[in-house]
């Protein structure tokens, strides 16, 4: 609870008033595609052991 | 080399064995642990892969698990932050799984493999991590029958993503582009199966099965304040009608006061706005994958398609899909929701991360989805005397012969044969089995046999060489994956169905197989080929040499709630609990006016999905 009140609410606080929008909840800002080309575009070889 | 794979921790924990390239066994842990939609760390299902396949743990070169938790854990974090100070309950609740299956899984997973398995091995230096998406691209396109093809998974969410593009291209898959959370066709699915009244990640397959119900008179409403769809199939969700991100439920008072409609309890009758609300979501849903996949045949010009992720399964979509020609060829992998990830991961690191070659296979290489645990007769014959059963043995020609004449006479057959079915649908390995003519026979099921709901239809199993003679259906459609019209011909128009509305219009024939006929004259179908079950190919054939129908219901060998049998002890009590009338087993036939052990009360002995 620590953690959500003093470390998470606080940051989504600033980052909401620096518009700065994460999960794209903003409706109409790209119309044309909502597609993210990826930049990677197959999983490496290193990446294989890793957890992210 | 043989490499496990893991999908866990989520919903359908399932494990996959591939040895040199081939997927040999394949198994869903809510099987063995009785649990629907089992979560937990497939150990059963590893067991049963390694003693099926005769390899100990020493032997397995890689353990591959279906996704990236420290992915996921990032995706839980972001979205607090885009929405505290709300969530803090969800935040709360999630904190321990947090720990345990996200931040500190890789060590979760060497205890379990090194305290289940076996203490000797390294299972630290044999673990890897594959990404949600391609596992799931991966079981789409590895055992696919093609050398290239597009590659289109949608579900509820991955890690971040929730639809992905990748074309696969021999034995390397290149994901191209995403949508991700929270914007997802899954999710939405999911927020109208809650808000009618369903369970989220098992009702999906019941509103489907209730939209030809209803008729689509919210999709305009739901396309105009819900969904921005892109013109090349892409889409966006207006979050503010959700919950999903930082409450507990699906959808919020803004969503429940668009529609004018209160969300409904569970179990509570069903209304015909319900059955509207389920027509209009199927229909946007269908409109964004034709959509969704016209933007990919534009972008890849690529004439095959491979789908994965649970929005796969909604076979209505698959087969506008597939009438509407937009790819050649579509194969859909049948476990397409996360127990396929399993297979996906192994496979993906066969021949990605350890860079082996891969041959197509003519058909597919998932051998019927066949993948699963058998028994032999003779094993069936000593845990039947255990049971008390009253039974007699026969040779095959014999059983297949009593069990046609069953099902001709009218009877509901329990049919367990060979190896268990990997994925959702039986597949005419642990199925009930019951006459298509019967125009009874779905109201019997549903309420007897199944206590399910009466509004839910069932499934036809048709020899291949004759689905085109029975529906709108050319195509091989050997995992109940398609939605095809029944032919025109067989067809019957009910006198009477101007002036009936929802479920009133269930009793009416409609065909010549009313039992496997939906009401808008719809079938799920599954054509049954001799080359991946010949015991079910006979038994439909001598089925059709009797009363010259070569279509029998096939529905799964389990009740409303119950995973989908495993045994022949599952078996022999659900036969015991339900009205089946005759149970087949390998070469043993079981009748239930000859059994002596006192029956059960199965209803309500599993929680209702």
């Amino acid at each position: 609870m620590f953690v959500f009140i003093f470390v998470i609410t606080p940051v989504s606080l600033i980052l909401r008033l620096f518009r700065v929008d994460p999960l794209n909840l903003r409706m109409g800002v790209s119309s044309q595609s909502h597609w993210s080309e990826r930049s990677e575009r197959s999983q490496p070889s290193h990446r294989f052991k890793k957890l992210s | 080399m043989n490499v496990l794979g893991i999908s866990a921790y989520y919903h359908d924990s399932a494990a996959a064995l591939v040895v040199g390239g081939e997927v040999l066994a394949a198994a869903q842990e809510e099987r063995f642990t009785r649990r629907k939609h089992d979560k937990s760390f497939p150990l059963h299902a590893v067991r049963f892969c390694l003693e099926h396949t005769g390899l100990s743990p020493t032997h397995i070169d890689a353990v591959v698990f279906y996704d990236k938790p420290i992915l996921k854990f990032r995706r839980l974090l972001q979205t607090h932050l885009a929405y505290a100070p709300k969530g803090l309950g969800m935040f709360l609740d999630a904190q321990t799984s947090w720990l345990s299956d996200k931040l500190f899984q890789r060590r979760e997973l060497k205890r379990l493999l090194s305290q289940e398995l076996d203490r000797s091995v390294d299972w630290g230096e044999k673990l890897y991590f594959s990404e949600h998406h391609l596992s799931h691209a991966g079981s789409a396109f590895f055992p696919s029958p093609f050398e290239e093809a597009a590659i289109l998974t949608m579900d509820g969410v991955g890690e971040w993503t929730t639809t992905s593009l990748a074309i696969g291209r021999g034995n390397q898959i290149e994901i191209i582009k995403e949508i991700h959370f929270p914007h997802s066709l899954g999710l939405l699915y999911a927020a109208f199966t809650a808000f009618t009244g369903f369970k989220v990640n098992s009702g999906e397959y019941k509103v489907m099965g209730l939209a030809p119900y209803g008729t689509p008179r919210f999709a305009d409403l739901i396309k105009s304040r819900l969904i921005h769809l892109a013109s090349d199939g892409s889409f966006q969700l207006d979050m503010s009608y959700f919950d999903y991100c930082a409450g507990r439920s699906m959808t919020n008072k803004k969503f429940h006061d668009l529609f004018g409609i209160p969300p409904r309890q569970a179990e509570s009758p069903l209304e015909q706005h319900h059955m509207d609300l389920a027509a209009s979501i199927q229909a946007v849903t269908e409109e964004v994958v034709l959509s969704i996949a016209s933007g990919v045949a534009e972008s890849t010009k690529l004439t095959n398609l491979c789908l994965a992720g649970g929005v796969a399964l909604n076979c209505v979509a698959n087969g506008k899909l597939l009438r509407r020609g937009t790819f050649n060829r579509i194969w859909i992998q049948p476990a397409a929701g996360d127990a396929g990830g399993a297979v996906g991961a192994a496979l993906g690191w066969y021949h990605m991360y350890a860079q082996q070659p891969r041959s197509v296979v003519e058909g597919d290489a998932m051998r019927g989805s066949y993948l699963g645990p058998s028994y032999t007769s003779t094993d069936i014959e000593l845990r039947l005397h255990d049971l008390g059963a009253v039974f007699t043995t026969h040779d095959t020609n014999t059983v297949i012969s009593r069990t046609a004449q069953a099902l001709a006479e009218g009877k509901a057959v329990g049919w367990f044969q060979g190896r268990m079915e990997f994925g959702p649908r039986a597949l005419g390995a642990r199925s009930i089995l019951a006459d298509a003519r019967s125009r009874d026979m779905q109201k019997v099921l549903n309420l007897k046999v199944k206590y399910r709901e009466s509004f839910r239809p069932f499934a036809p199993s048709v020899l291949r060489e004759d689905v085109a003679e029975w529906f709108d259906l050319r195509d091989d459609s050997p995992y109940m994956l398609l939605v095809a019209e029944v032919k025109e011909s067989r067809q019957l128009k009910p006198e009477r169905s101007n002036d009936l509305y929802g479920i009133e219009l269930l009793n009416q024939v409609r065909s010549e197989i009313p039992a496997v006929t939906h009401i808008d004259y719809s079938a799920r179908v599954q054509t049954v080929h001799k080359e991946t079950n010949p015991r079910y190919h006979s038994l439909i054939s001598e089925f059709k040499r009797i009363t010259g129908c070569p279509v029998i219901v096939n529905t799964s060998f389990n009740v409303r709630g119950e995973p989908i049998v495993e045994s022949p002890e599952d078996a022999f009590r659900c036969f015991m609990g339900t009205e089946i009338d005759v149970l087949v087993l390998e070469n043993c036939i079981l009748y239930k006016d000859q059994q002596t052990v006192p029956r059960s009360r199965y209803e309500g002995t599993f929680a209702l999905d």
